[in-house]
């Protein structure tokens, strides 16, 4: 016991370089991130602004009743879920296809022009977006209905009065908005692969199939668990401007559109009441910690290398 | 590298050209509906050739010239500033928690982990900058909060270094009397530009796309608006003079293309990145080669 | 000896005093929120030099600092500013109304402030001031306005002259919907009423909300106008009656293409040719033409659609002044406050800027823009007065007639007043069923007041999650809250 603080003492001594190292960032962690946590109480208090954060009064678990108060809780939590499963899985899919495929195109300019522009949707803000979608299945006069299926002799579809378009709908929004962004961070790490490791299997007589199965894939194996670990950790987040401004915040569709950020949204919208909101935020956070930590604990048993902590 | 087979690579151009084309038809279709006019919008839908050409809302952010360039200015020095910092302070912070050997690893991992899930909200985070650090109508305002760093670009790297690096360079390098400063400069930056880079392009398209730190904490000092915030308020001004019954004469004569206005904003803060984006990437690159090489 | 010490002792009183009023004869700077639509930092510091000068001169210990937001920011840095009292006086539009501001302690209680420094507040407002009021404590100070409103449905002057429609004859929905067909049957491709963003184009009428925006729980005026019983107004014949309209409307085929989809106001669309009309609502049909013909920019024509104006503390609440409750300078704030409501020339210098340079005064009486100046290229926006405290006290822009401020106030004099008015509902106790209620006439009335989809169905539907989400729960405290003011008053 007395030795193994020793050698503990000694190897914080020899590791005193990467302590410094981590010194500044460790800094801002603290004041940038730590610091206002301090404002987490407020989900359990009634804000008052003439008191601060850590005057005003106590106020038990009322601020998160009206989370439950709304007769489509469940419609919400689904949506909220099921998005974010559905995300996760196409989007880790498509990212890593797209991945691959860029590494494999050789024309270095070619490759630098496709990089640059699947991040064009990353650029728009959800709010274009939103026009943009419209400009394409605007009723009567979206690119779709009135240029594409009118000369196919087809009827108008009524895209905005109708739920049942709109999982489809969000999904390839979201999918095509941040597939590149997503696909840069597994390009990057095909790119840090040793080429040797190709090398070998060409000289093997590995097919191309075969490189990719045993090479690429296992070598992405740890970023695609870090990735859809922090995924799953904000799996009760919504992105506001994707549910709310993309479906142009159309009361026909709320059963496919509304999640739980949008329903925080709307119901503060008038009362803007700093309680209710920190409620929302914390129980998101609290959930999906709980999530991760399950998840991060099922990996450290399978693979004790692989888990995020 | 040249392992793969050339059918397979024939067939990644078309996948990656049709992806493409997905990404540049609706910016097309962007690009057109800022230059239709708003009577061809309205009667004959949009279009990706547009029946009717119109300069008009080019023609309403003319007047606003001057303050988008300065915007743009303030937007490329927060972001270089912003971006050179930011994996600065990344890079430091990840290549120690991706040491095996590093007592305490897991507790700091988890650490930065729990910033990723966690804030404490707007107010706070506002009081603290604002009160403790004095940082409104400040340059640095647009610079330090919230996006100095970020977790998700920690772990990233941290997991790039644990996987791309072998152990066996950083012993051999230990053995042959290196610091850990050398060993970070001239062995683990090297073999690590395509991280390097990745964290560089989120963090540059984290400081482009922001309008946050600017809206919560730029009152006074508009003159730092970054283009993003100006482009938030030329929109809003738009839709004011479109929408706002109560005012008097300020409308009167003054017809504003509101949905091409939009447009033609959303084209002006597109265009400029993507012309030098690769530029600026490249020159990263390098930049960060010739470093780890001096060091 | 004594005599000495007493002497001594006196002096140095007369010292303390001297230095004390040398102390407070340094003006206090207070920070005032200013909502800008676009003018130019140079200009906007003429200004407020101007202002200074002004209080200076008129021996006032306060001097001003504009804070500019712009409408993108201003809810976000306002609410922000409350939190560190950064800003000394601000008017609330676009903000939370009073009663939640007060409820969450942003705001500086006003009735010792107002009754020492703000005679002129009180003056100018009458009884109206209480509509600042939230549970018997006074929060804030509304603009002087034009306070009652009717529904009017305004509509192109050049189509209702060639179609030989006088609009006189126009006075209700049946009246209305006769002279829109005959417009439609003469211009089939146009809209007869433009909506707005999120397919809103018509407020609840004839009702008093009780100081909130919304009508979950409220008064029906145009039923019972001396009635204190809280009502829903969705299940109330006035909604009914608006409902079948409706499905006239739409029958004859009144609304714009895509109506959810718009992205303007609704009064755009009639700017750029595409709409008729579309329904506003104003204190009387000669205000409606003034305001909303500048905006539009084009000839119009208004109709009073609802048999009288109502003045409620609805119409009221949203553009209210207000002084945080940690505002360091709150007296000096209040000072400034009581300038704005009294000083034409202050009134005036905000309004429309510096004589001679954003404004001349016409023969006529009114204001107009001098050579070579217009509302473009001005520095001083011109049509943002009527976000300032008393815009009755300053010259009205040509071609509105010099008189029309007098004939605003003289209408606030005349018009019906709600039994309630006056009264402010605080909805903390049921914040959670205000919350889930919402979302439901978001998700319902829109479509609901276009007639899209199978609205019987959607209606039912409707009123059963208002049930669900506790509507009943609002309008039995908003009745509690009502009994308890009425009983008081």
């Amino acid at each position: 016991m007395e030795s193994e603080k020793k050698n503990l003492g000694r190897r914080i001594i020899r590791h005193m370089p990467l302590y410094l190292m981590m010194l500044p960032g460790l800094a801002y962690i603290v004041i940038n991130n730590y610091m206002p946590l301090a404002g987490l109480q407020l989900a359990f208090k009634k804000f008052k602004y003439s008191l601060g954060i850590w005057e005003s009064p106590w106020n038990g678990l009322k601020n998160f009743t009206y989370l439950l108060r709304t007769g489509d809780a469940w419609i919400i939590i689904r949506n909220t879920l099921g998005y974010n499963l559905m995300f996760i899985f196409l989007g880790t899919l498509l990212a890593i296809v797209v991945a691959i495929l860029l590494d494999s195109v050789q024309h270095k300019r070619l490759q630098q022009t496709y990089q640059t522009v699947i991040l064009i949707p990353y650029l728009i803000s959800y709010v274009i977006v939103s026009y943009i979608v419209y400009a394409l299945l605007g009723e009567s006069n979206g690119m779709i209905n009135n240029s594409i299926l009118k000369a196919l002799g087809q009827q108008a579809v009524p895209w905005y009065s109708d739920p049942k378009y709109w999982p489809y709908i969000l999904t390839f929004v979201q999918l095509w908005k941040t597939f590149g962004y997503c696909s840069i961070i597994y390009f990057a790490t095909i790119m840090g692969i040793d080429k040797s490791f190709y090398e070998a299997a060409v000289v093997d007589g590995a097919s191309t199939w075969q490189q990719i199965t045993c090479i690429t894939l296992p070598m992405l194996k740890p970023v695609i668990i870090t990735l859809t670990l922090l995924s799953i950790g904000r799996i009760f987040y919504s992105d506001f401007g994707l549910f709310y401004q993309v479906p142009m915040n159309t009361g026909l569709l709320y059963n496919a559109t509304n999640t739980i950020d949008t329903y925080v949204y709307r119901g503060l919208l008038e009362t803007n009441d700093v309680g209710r909101a920190s409620a929302a935020g914390f129980i998101q956070s609290v959930l999906g910690f709980l999530l991760v930590l399950g998840t991060n604990a099922i990996v450290r048993k399978v693979e004790k290398e692989q888990a995020l902590f | 590298m040249n392992t793969y087979d050339k059918k397979f690579e024939a067939l990644a151009n078309v996948v990656l050209a049709i992806l493409c084309l997905t990404c540049v038809v609706p910016l097309l279709l962007l690009i057109m509906s800022s230059l239709t006019s708003e009577d061809a919008l309205m009667h004959n839908g949009y279009a990706l050739f547009p029946q009717k050409i119109s300069l008009d809302a080019y023609h309403y952010l003319w007047f606003s010239r001057a303050q988008i360039l300065r915007a743009y200015e303030m937007t490329l020095v927060a972001t270089l500033v912003g971006t050179l910092s930011n994996v600065t302070l990344t890079t430091l912070f990840a290549y120690p928690l991706s040491r095996k050997s590093l007592p305490g690893r897991n507790f700091f991992s988890f650490a930065v982990f729990f910033t990723l899930l966690f804030n404490g909200g707007m107010i706070p985070t506002y009081l603290m900058w604002v009160q403790v650090f004095n940082i409104k109508d400040t340059f640095w305002a647009l610079i330090i909060p919230n996006l100095l760093m970020n977790g998700f670009g920690i772990i990233v790297m941290r997991t790039y270094f644990t996987t791309s690096i072998p152990n066996e360079i950083l012993e051999a390098a230990r053995i042959d009397g290196a610091g850990e400063t050398r060993s970070l400069l001239s062995i683990v930056l090297p073999l690590s530009k395509p991280i390097l880079s990745t964290i560089a392009l989120l963090s540059g398209l984290a400081y482009w796309n922001d309008w946050l730190n600017g809206l919560y904490y730029l009152v006074k000092r508009t003159d730092f608006y970054t283009i993003q915030n100006l482009l938030n308020r030329l929109i809003a001004s738009a839709d004011f003079i479109s929408n706002n019954a109560a005012n008097s004469s300020i409308t009167a004569g003054l017809t504003v293309p509101s949905v091409g206005v939009r447009m033609a904003i959303a084209v002006i803060a597109l265009i400029p990145i993507m012309i030098i984006y690769p530029f600026l990437q490249k020159g990263f690159v390098k930049g960060i080669v010739i470093g780890s090489v001096k060091g | 000896m004594k005599r000495i010490l007493s002497v001594l002792l006196v002096l140095t009183m007369l010292l303390a005093c001297v230095s004390v009023a040398s102390a407070e004869s340094t003006p206090e700077t207070i920070q005032v929120a200013y909502l800008l639509a676009m003018n130019s930092a140079e200009q906007r510091q003429m200004v407020q030099d101007a202002v200074n000068e002004l209080l200076v001169k008129k021996g006032l210990d306060v001097q001003v600092q504009f804070v500019c937001i712009d409408f993108a920011s201003w809810a976000t840095q306002i609410n922000l500013m409350l939190t560190d009292g950064s800003v000394d006086l601000f008017n609330d539009c676009f903000m939370p109304t009073v009663s939640v501001l007060a409820d969450s302690g942003s705001l500086a209680p006003l009735d010792d402030l107002v009754n020492q420094y703000g005679q002129g507040i009180k003056d100018a407002l009458g009884d109206y001031l209480n509509c600042g009021k939230v549970g018997g404590v006074l929060y804030g100070t509304p603009k002087v306005n034009a306070f009652s409103s009717a529904m009017m449905f305004v509509m192109r002057k050049d189509i209702c002259d060639e179609l030989g429609i006088d609009p006189a004859t126009i006075t209700d929905f049946t009246t209305l919907t006769a002279a829109l067909e005959k417009v439609h049957a003469a211009y089939p491709d146009m809209t007869m009423i433009a909506n707005g963003s999120t397919g809103t184009y018509i407020d609840a009428y004839d009702t008093d909300m009780l100081g909130t925006q919304d009508p979950l729980g409220c008064l029906l005026l145009g039923e019972d106008s001396t009635s204190l019983t809280v009502q829903n107004y969705y299940t109330s014949d006035t909604f009914k009656g608006l409902l079948a309209n409706v499905k006239q409307w739409s029958a004859d085929g009144f609304y714009m293409k895509d109506p959810l989809n718009a992205q303007d106001g609704s009064m755009a669309y009639i700017s750029n040719g595409q709409a008729f009309g579309g329904f506003v609502s104003y204190c009387d049909e000669a205000t409606a033409v003034s305001v909303q013909g500048k905006a539009i920019g084009k000839d119009i024509y208004a109709a009073q659609i609802t048999a009288q104006p109502w003045a409620t503390t609805s119409n009221i609440t949203g553009m209210i002044w207000c002084v945080p409750s940690l505002s360091k300078h709150q007296a000096a704030a209040v000072k400034f406050l009581n300038e704005l409501y009294t000083d034409p020339d202050l009134a005036n210098l905000v309004c429309n800027g510096i004589e001679g340079t954003h404004y001349v005064v016409t023969d006529a009486g009114n204001i107009t823009f001098p050579e070579g100046i217009d509302a473009a290229s001005t520095g001083w926006p011109s049509g943002m007065g009527t976000f300032w405290p008393n815009i009755c006290i300053t010259y009205p822009w040509s071609p509105d007639p010099s008189n029309m401020y007098q004939n605003w106030l003289a209408s606030n004099e005349t018009c019906s007043k709600s039994p309630a008015l006056g009264f402010t509902f605080d909805s903390s106790s049921v914040a959670d069923e205000v919350t889930a209620c919402a979302t439901v006439v978001d998700k319902y009335v829109p479509a609901l007041l276009l007639n899209i989809g199978d609205t019987d169905a959607q209606y039912t539907s409707f009123l059963n999650e208002l049930q669900a989400s506790g509507i009943d729960d609002i309008i039995a405290a908003k009745q509690t809250q009502l009994n308890t003011w009425a009983a008081a008053k």
